[in-house]
């Protein structure tokens, strides 16, 4: 089974080639029987590679430990769902994962294109296929999820018990889809520039594309701080470690991209810059996950193997310089239809809002690859950590948030005076308001009333917008409010499910300030009966938390210490909490399970550091981080506004 | 007018690129092998730094009592140069014996590198262990 498995990849390998040679043949000679050809073989690759994950996850499902990679992430204890995660958890997985994922999307993107852009297509697939064969590439030489080993042992390793969580479902698939999703664009964008079609049908096609990889991306990193928060056990969930910076940057570039479209698609302006940002994400995505899966940069999160690193590299220098060449090359073509009138307008905005996202990008690429930079300057290694990125991306980010209140309201060429007094008077009132409560209750620092000040008053823009939107609809249609408001939404889901994003982002950031200027933590080492105290730096309130007993148990998998912890806030009893230590089979190390007790004002965070060998004394280190739910909410409404956004309209789509 | 635009900006990029890096310099930490931080001088002592080393297996002490975790790093490359480390807090779950860790903190005149942040750098964080 495994001989098979390892041959579909050297047929997909072989077809993905054929694909980008016949339709690149067939288009230049003029032969359509060619280009057919092309995309019966993207087919043939897409099932191919759908037959390659199958094999693989059959072997995991017979527990075939034959098979290296089987033996090394499953064993026979594991449940159904967790045997079939250690798919993805090593990097031989992980890059089948990426193929399957990119070869279906092509698939797909092909046989949605059948009758279109016959100019565009061959060149697409040729994009497409060659990067696909890349992957391919990767697999039957270096990181062959099929090799078998010379014996076959009894039972697996299993996978790392820090895997063993449900965060691990959704992070890493979505993580994946979102680098690998990039290509399509890529692929419509270098077609473009070969093609000199340069007008907007190829972003036209690509919107949808686009925002699902970007939410899938977007899911990515939030599922993945989340798994950190709840798992890692170091109190936080964003640390600005190599490997997160790089899914984020890709994220923020993509960003960029979905809202500079608009701008040439209303005024025909920012072409360069929308092909710069697609082949910027590309670039990064492909950057994103050759830092996570070739310890290139030495990070925390690195995975073992580096053998997968040259190989990388080689293909990122190849694409960043064949896409920069090719836009240098085409650039006269892609001259502006208009210029921006003033700097008063919807265009400036937009254009300030992309350069920020840009810069946010450059300024976390600068922090991930200076230990590089200085180490050929200077011949020192010099690493920046979390303080860095703060203070250079705090206040970058606390501006984006301020342009999305100001962006979407703002009129296009030059914002008139009435309109601006129209849709920001208000809200400039209520965030005043909402600063000086602020301040009567107590929050003081700054950086967070002013950050809280401008998440006010770009809600406040939202709200008045979504008011007066269901109010016209309400006098037009004569419906109630309510039914007024879901009809406004459903009208012109774009537009209101980008508010609903806006809004998710807000409550995100709320999240973010509050748990980065209040976090605050106490280590203390405890006898049984003995307290310790901790005080919230936003509310004020005097947690006390009573470590009463320590257990030890056994189960099939992992040997558990658990120590018993009662919570009282400001003397009442609010419950009990316990973080473990736990021992599971096959690895030696032992996996801390903190005990978190969330509220939507601030979470208690419990670390069970060690325990006594002999006694019963524990030491603990008590977090308190405020606002973090608002991260996990807002992270639900920014994936529900996107799903609105994309939702596909019914029938309308010419009135539109 | 567009022209004048673009130059102005220029300086302004430029500006905004050098305290970049010059913010970077200064958060920064510096990053030394076990063996490249002994042979230094003076300035071992003034810096922040991140060293890097494995774990050893003898000499690794846990106190509950004071949350310190006591420990011998060796240099990745040449084998036998080590220093003590001693960290007090929470130790991340992939620290163990034979693993690649990364301590940043300050080097102590006594020899002995005082952490106040333990990083696990585990090339084998998430393979299980090779046996």
């Amino acid at each position: 089974m495994a001989e098979f498995g390892y041959f579909t990849l050297l047929l997909g390998l072989a077809t993905s080639l054929y694909a980008a040679a016949v339709a690149v043949i067939g288009k230049k000679k003029g032969y359509p029987e060619l280009i057919a050809s092309s995309r019966n073989a993207v087919y043939a690759v897409a099932a191919l590679v759908t037959i390659s994950s199958l094999v693989l996850a059959y072997l995991f499902l017979t527990r075939d430990f034959q098979v290296a990679y089987v033996a090394s992430y499953s064993s026979r204890d594991m449940s159904l769902v967790y045997t079939l995660v250690a798919f993805y958890g090593g990097q031989a997985g992980s890059m089948l994962l990426w193929a399957l994922i990119l070869g279906i999307s092509c698939g797909i993107v092909v046989a949605q294109n059948k009758d279109r852009h016959r100019e565009l297509m061959p060149y697409i697939i040729m994009v497409l296929m060659l990067v696909q064969a890349f992957f391919y590439l990767a697999m039957v030489t270096v990181t062959n999820p099929f090799e078998k080993l010379g014996f076959t042992p009894a039972d697996g390793k299993g996978l790392n018990p820090l895997l063993l969580n449900p965060g691990m479902i959704i992070h890493p698939p979505a993580q994946l889809a979102g680098y690998a999703g990039f290509t399509i664009p890529f692929a419509f964008a270098l077609a473009a520039l070969i093609t000199r079609r340069l007008n907007d049908e190829w972003l036209r096609s690509i919107r949808t594309w686009t925002l699902i990889f970007w939410v899938l991306l977007g899911i990515g990193n939030l599922a993945g701080a989340q798994w950190a928060y709840v798992e890692l056990g170091w109190g936080g969930y964003w640390a600005w470690d190599p490997v997160e910076n790089s899914g984020l940057m890709p994220w923020l570039t993509a960003t960029a991209f979905l809202h500079s479209v608009m701008i040439q698609k209303r005024r025909g302006m920012l072409k360069i810059w929308n092909i710069l940002l697609v082949i910027l994400t590309f670039n990064l995505a492909i950057f994103g996950t050759m830092v996570t899966r070739s310890g290139i940069i030495s990070s925390v999160h690195s995975f073992g193997d580096t053998s997968l690193g040259p190989f990388f590299l080689g293909f990122l220098a190849i694409s960043v310089i064949l896409s920069t060449y090719l836009l240098y090359w085409r650039s006269p073509n892609l001259k502006s239809d208009d210029e921006i009138d003033s700097l008063l307008s919807r265009e400036s905005t937009f254009l300030i809002n992309n350069l920020i996202l840009v810069a946010a990008t450059f300024a976390t690429f600068l922090g991930t690859i200076f230990p590089m930079i200085t180490e050929a300057v200077r011949g020192v290694k010099i690493t920046v950590g979390p303080p860095f990125f703060d203070q250079v991306n705090g206040p970058i980010f606390l501006l984006l948030v301020l342009l999305m209140g100001i962006c979407p309201l703002i009129g296009w060429r030059r914002a008139s005076k009435s309109n601006l007094i129209r849709n920001f008077l208000y809200p400039f009132f209520a965030s005043m308001a909402l600063t000086v409560a602020l301040f009567i209750a107590g929050i003081r620092a700054a950086f967070s009333l002013f950050g809280f000040a401008v998440c006010g008053f770009v809600l406040a823009t939202i709200i008045l917008e979504l008011y007066r939107g269901a109010r016209a609809k309400r006098r037009t249609s004569g419906h109630d409010y309510f039914s007024s408001f879901f009809g406004l939404i459903a009208g012109n889901r774009p537009r209101y499910g980008g508010y609903i994003v806006h809004v998710g982002i807000i409550l995100m950031a709320i999240g973010v300030i509050g748990s980065r200027a209040y976090t605050t933590s106490v280590e203390q080492s405890l006898a049984p009966q003995e307290t310790l105290t901790i005080q919230s730096p936003m509310t004020s309130k005097v947690y006390t938390l009573k470590y009463e007993n320590l257990s030890q148990f056994r189960t099939e998998s992992r040997d558990v210490v658990a120590a018993t912890m009662s919570l009282y806030n400001e003397g009442q009893f609010v419950g009990q909490l316990t973080p473990e230590k736990a021992v599971y089979k096959n690895y030696d190390n032992p996996t801390t399970e903190v005990a978190i007790r969330s509220t939507l004002l601030e979470d208690v965070y419990i670390i069970l550091i060690g325990v006594d060998q002999a006694g019963q004394v524990a030491g603990f280190k008590v977090v308190i981080n405020p606002l973090v739910a608002w991260l996990w909410l807002g992270s639900l409404m920014l994936i529900g506004g996107t799903v609105v956004a994309m939702w596909p309209e019914k029938r309308r789509r010419q009135s539109s | 007018m567009r022209s004048k635009k673009f130059f102005i900006g220029i300086p302004v990029v430029i500006i905004a690129i050098g305290l970049l890096f010059f913010n970077a310099v200064r958060s920064g930490n510096f990053y030394y092998t076990v063996s490249e931080l002994k042979s230094m001088g003076e300035e071992a002592y003034q810096q922040n730094i991140r060293v890097e080393g494995l774990v050893q297996a003898d000499n690794l002490k846990f106190d509950a009592r004071t949350r310190e975790t006591r420990f011998v790093i060796e240099d990745v490359e040449k084998a036998g140069v080590t220093m003590p480390v001693v960290y007090r807090g929470v130790v991340p779950d992939t620290f163990a014996p034979g693993v690649t860790v990364v301590a940043e903190g300050k080097y102590g005149r006594d020899g002995t590198f005082q952490a106040t942040n333990l990083m696990a750098k585990c090339a084998s964080k998430y393979e299980p262990a090779v046996s």
